[in-house]
């Protein structure tokens, strides 16, 4: 800001407070990597679901749905932006860089809510808009405000603003939660765990330089890996769920069995690994580690992809005709 | 002291106060009242990314608007089907 007056007692403020910001800057806000996986996961359930939708009513609960995390990915980064500012990792978000200010991240994060709520409602059911109302009040408040800066149990209990989405596309179609709802909504809510212990574990110094009782800062990197092997044999076991219940047939169960037996290994390689003990890397990246973290980075990239391929074969079987039932189990 | 001596001295008093200490700029002091002779002239990265910024505030809205259109009709559709009009 530099002053550019010439005339004594008339002062023309260049810039003043007025934001440089771009439109790009307020996307990045509403997380699209989170988002493009919050989509995914919705699309499973939506077509899953025993009810035919419309098809232009399902995008745009699936839009709604996207709309809605991204604004509480907004909320999460507004009020976040002190501890974001201090890791490596997230120090280059738009509020920590000075691109976007505090106030504008919460506007676009309520404004956003409000308007995918609706749409929601308006699209599909009111439950479905209700589910997707809670799970952004669950992660913008419980999860952000709460859970994250005072307990290391904070991603096991606000995974479940995470799991919500599948839920949510099943809810939409049938108007309804099932058993088949429920499940979805476990298979992520178990992922969670290992997902998010596994990049704590080699960004840890991050996470105790920010302040935030992680499991590898709160309980240190040995009962993390624990923790990480024994959620992931739950996981891999309840992954098995929808076989049972008829939801998944052939292609899912080899999916479940083969991405399973896969996340087993790499957990158990966890188990034995030093992972979480050598500290951050000095690079912010996501997947810059230590020689030492090597295994915690591969379960967390893996355990993408597993969920990917998980939901990815639940959509080819119900959306693609390629469901073919599991002999001797399931309807 | 003339009244319009009282006007000038109040101005200057005006003119010359300490304004309240605020991270914003000028404009909104002024706002509240209180003349302090600042304006902000943008520079032409803030135009610009102004410009940016309101276009894709309008494109968002027309976007909504249409959406909750298509919904309606799609709706309209549903329900004149169910009762068997069409």
């Amino acid at each position: 800001m530099a002053d550019t007056s010439t005339n004594p007692g008339v002062h023309r403020i260049e810039g003043g407070a007025v934001s440089t910001a771009s439109p790009r800057d307020f996307f990045d806000l509403m997380k699209p990597r989170v988002m493009t996986l919050v989509v995914f996961t919705a699309c499973a359930g939506l077509v899953a679901a025993p009810v035919d939708m419309d098809p232009v009513l399902a995008v745009i609960a699936i839009l709604s749905l996207a709309v809605g995390a991204g604004a509480a990915g907004a909320l999460n980064m507004a009020y976040d932006s002190d501890i974001d500012a201090i890791m490596q990792r997230t120090r280059k978000r738009p509020i920590p860089r000075g691109a976007v200010r505090k106030a504008e991240a919460y506007g676009l994060g309520i404004i956003a809510s409000i308007l995918s709520v609706l749409m929601m409602a308006l699209a599909s059911n009111y439950l479905a808009a209700g589910l997707l109302a809670f799970s952004i009040f669950f992660y913008s408040v419980v999860y952000s405000m709460y859970l994250k800066r005072s307990t290391p149990q904070n991603i096991v209990i606000g995974g479940a603003a995470g799991a919500f989405p599948p839920m949510i596309g099943w809810v939409a179609a049938t108007g309804h939660i099932s058993i088949d709802a429920i499940i979805l909504f476990m298979i992520i809510f178990l992922w969670t765990p290992p997902h998010s212990w596994a990049l704590a574990l080699y960004k840890c110094g991050d996470y105790a330089a920010a302040g935030i009782p992680m499991m590898p800062v709160a309980r240190g990197p040995k009962s993390t890996r624990l923790q990480i092997l024994l959620y992931s044999i739950v996981l891999v076991i309840f992954a098995g769920a929808p076989v049972l219940t008829g939801l998944g047939g052939l292609a899912y169960a080899a999916t479940s069995l083969g991405g399973g037996a896969l996340f087993l290994l790499l957990a158990w390689r966890i188990f034995n690994s030093r992972a979480g003990e050598a500290g951050s890397a000095e690079e912010g990246a996501l997947y810059a580690v230590r020689a030492g973290d090597k295994a915690a980075r591969d379960l967390f990239a893996y355990s993408i992809g597993y969920l990917t391929v998980l939901f990815a074969a639940l959509i080819i079987e119900h959306g693609f005709g390629a469901y073919i039932a599991v002999p001797g189990v399931g309807g | 002291m003339s009244k319009q001596d009282e006007i000038d001295e109040l101005a200057e008093e005006v003119r010359t106060a300490t304004p309240p200490e605020r991270k914003d700029s000028g404009l909104f002091l002024a706002r509240e009242g209180v003349p302090t002779g600042e304006s902000v002239v943008l520079t032409p990265e803030q135009i610009a990314a102004r410009k940016r910024r309101n276009i894709a505030i309008a494109l968002s809205l027309l976007g909504f608007c249409a959406l909750v259109f298509i919904v309606t009709l799609i709706k309209i559709g549903q329900n004149l089907t169910g009762t068997g009009a069409v």
